[in-house]
């Protein structure tokens, strides 16, 4: 059993070592780092700007803190959905190596999960950077116990596997789409920003949004990694479960999204098979 | 007759280049009318992001105006990231699509190249643009009435004649680069908005904004714009529009300049070096 379970982990590590490399390579860490960083830390600065122009208020206020948090957390949105769908666009267009990934008995699926941890092991980087820039910075402060860590790494890890399964989904699309895929990834994330409740709460947009917001694992994800770390009343229309009722609802919402990404991914490998597709190069 | 032969032979490299130019551009322009689908990803998709940041405006409680300041501040976005990825990326890809060579050994100016790039960026992106400005009068009912309007529309077209030619320093200073492109270009995005002001005044900046003021034409241009569409006071103003506009005037030639100078530069390290078609590097 276990090694059956070794047998099974070793291409998924094989394709993070890959993702690693891809990523990395190219510079030493610390430019490597700067890079990583620059975006989400300016994203940071902005809304910083922002408030201070409008409110002028302490950086402690629970208004900016909740923006502040739910951008710092959208990196994973940002990373690791964008980052499984460009593996697809990268290996096919690029490297031209999608092909030969296919034909090998680890599957897609299994290859892209690994390729996608580097993206999340940087995005927990940067979010925790971001986060300790508002705590260091920004005089924020975030409770800090046993239970309220434990909490957060398991909402985080619940969260990356909903972020990971909308991922699949484009992949998915990625692998039937000619190199519109390369705009379909930022374009993708732009709609998340507004509907997951990032940086405002989704009560202020039209009603005719809410339900589309409330079926996205993120939205939940958010508030309940705001309610960890201190910042209630966010939005009236996610206040009302209360904390054990959020945790239910974001395991349901990312258990579906979980299945729901598995096989829309399989039905979109199969078409794009069958329409000799994994093979295509459109953009270089 | 030997005269004629002889105006013909000067007009002759003038005629080649704008040709060149033309072509570059004609790829750009109908590019997007032959895969509707772009139109999808590439306009529409991306304006909503920026709806994002008028309900954090929303959420704060702020004047009216600040919403102005968003959709300004989109509009410019879009002809930014165009600047990024379709001017100082688009060598990068070129070398990547084996057309780089094509350029190099063409009997044309790699300036022409150039510039019918950012003549068909302006026109594709101006789609994209056009979207937000409509969207943001339409669904957020900001007004966007310049008090003079062919003043504005000058200091736009300044605006963009300034950050097109940045766009060819970008291009020639990106040609060294490999893969880093990517990251830089990605550096560029945010951070970019961030010390533009692209979606608050500059003013909020204190002396970075005079730091920004003196160097980028976005910021320049939108404080300038933002002026003649909500006057001096409401759109907070860092510095006098006469003395903006001078500035984009002033900036113009100087990045064209530069952008000459980098281009020559990168084309003779790249050759030296011999990584300047080298793909995947």
């Amino acid at each position: 059993m276990a090694l059956r379970l070794e047998e099974r982990l070793r291409p998924v590590r094989a394709a993070a070592h890959l993702g690693f490399q891809i990523e990395s390579n190219w510079s030493d860490p610390l430019v490597f780092l700067v890079y990583a960083l620059a975006r989400p830390l300016a994203t940071s600065l902005i809304l910083l700007v922002m408030f201070k122009v409008v409110i002028g208020g302490a950086t402690t206020d629970p208004r900016f803190v909740a923006l502040y948090v739910g951008n710092a957390l959208y990196t994973y949105v940002l990373l690791l959905l964008v980052g499984l769908s460009w593996a697809i666009f990268e290996d096919r267009e690029q490297y031209r190596m999608l092909k030969y990934v296919a034909v090998a008995p680890m599957g897609l699926v299994s290859y892209l999960l690994g390729r996608s941890w580097a993206k999340f092991v940087l995005a927990t980087v940067s979010a925790t950077v971001v986060l300790g820039f508002g705590v260091g910075a920004l005089g924020m402060r975030f409770p800090f116990t046993l239970q309220s860590v434990a909490l957060g790494l398991g909402v985080t890890l619940v969260g990356a596997a909903g972020v990971a399964a909308v991922g699949l989904v484009l992949a998915g699309c990625a692998l039937v789409f000619a190199r519109q895929s390369m705009t379909m990834n930022e374009a993708t994330a732009s709609v998340l920003y507004l509907l997951c409740g990032v940086v405002f709460p989704p009560d202020l947009m039209p009603r005719l949004l809410h339900p589309v917001a409330l079926a996205l694992p993120m939205t939940w994800w958010l508030e309940a990694s705001r309610r960890i770390l201190g910042v209630r009343g966010f939005s009236p229309l996610l206040a009302q479960p209360g904390d054990a009722a959020l945790g239910a609802i974001l395991l349901a919402v990312t258990a579906a999204w979980v299945v729901g990404g598995f096989v829309v991914f399989a039905l979109l490998e199969r078409r794009a098979r069958s329409n000799g597709l994994l093979d295509i190069t459109t953009a270089w | 007759m030997n005269r004629d032969r002889f105006a013909e032979d000067r007009l002759e490299p003038l005629r080649t280049n704008l040709r060149a130019a033309w072509a570059r551009a004609y790829v750009r322009i109908f590019a997007a009318s032959r895969e509707p689908s772009w139109i999808l990803f590439e306009t529409i998709m991306p304006v909503l992001g920026m709806f994002a940041y008028v309900y954090v405006y929303r959420a704060l409680g702020a004047p009216r105006e600040f919403e102005t300041f968003v959709v300004m501040g989109g509009v410019m976005m879009a002809y930014w990231l165009a600047v990024l990825w379709s001017m100082g990326t688009q060598w990068f890809f070129e070398k990547q699509e084996g057309n780089l060579e094509f350029y190099l050994v063409a009997p044309c100016s790699r300036m022409a190249i150039l510039a019918g790039m950012a003549l068909g960026g302006v026109v594709m992106t101006s789609m994209r643009a056009g979207l937000s400005l409509v969207a943001g009068v339409l669904l957020f009912r900001t007004n966007l009435m310049p008090g003079e309007p062919w003043l504005a529309l000058g200091v736009f077209l300044l605006t963009l004649g300034s950050l097109y030619a940045l766009g060819m320093c970008l291009a020639s200073l990106f040609l060294m680069y490999g893969r880093e492109v990517w990251h830089v270009s990605n550096a560029l995005a945010e951070p970019m908005y961030l010390v533009n002001g692209l979606y608050f005044p500059l003013k909020a900046l204190g002396p970075w904004g005079f730091a920004a003021i003196s160097t980028l034409p976005l910021a320049i241009g939108l404080d300038a714009m933002r002026q003649l569409v909500l006057g001096p006071v409401l759109a907070r103003g860092l510095l006098p529009v006469g003395t903006e506009v001078a500035l984009l005037a002033a900036s113009l030639p100087v990045n064209l300049g530069l952008a000459v100078w980098l281009l020559a530069r990168s084309e003779r390290i790249g050759k030296r070096t011999g990584a300047l078609i080298l793909r995947h590097q």
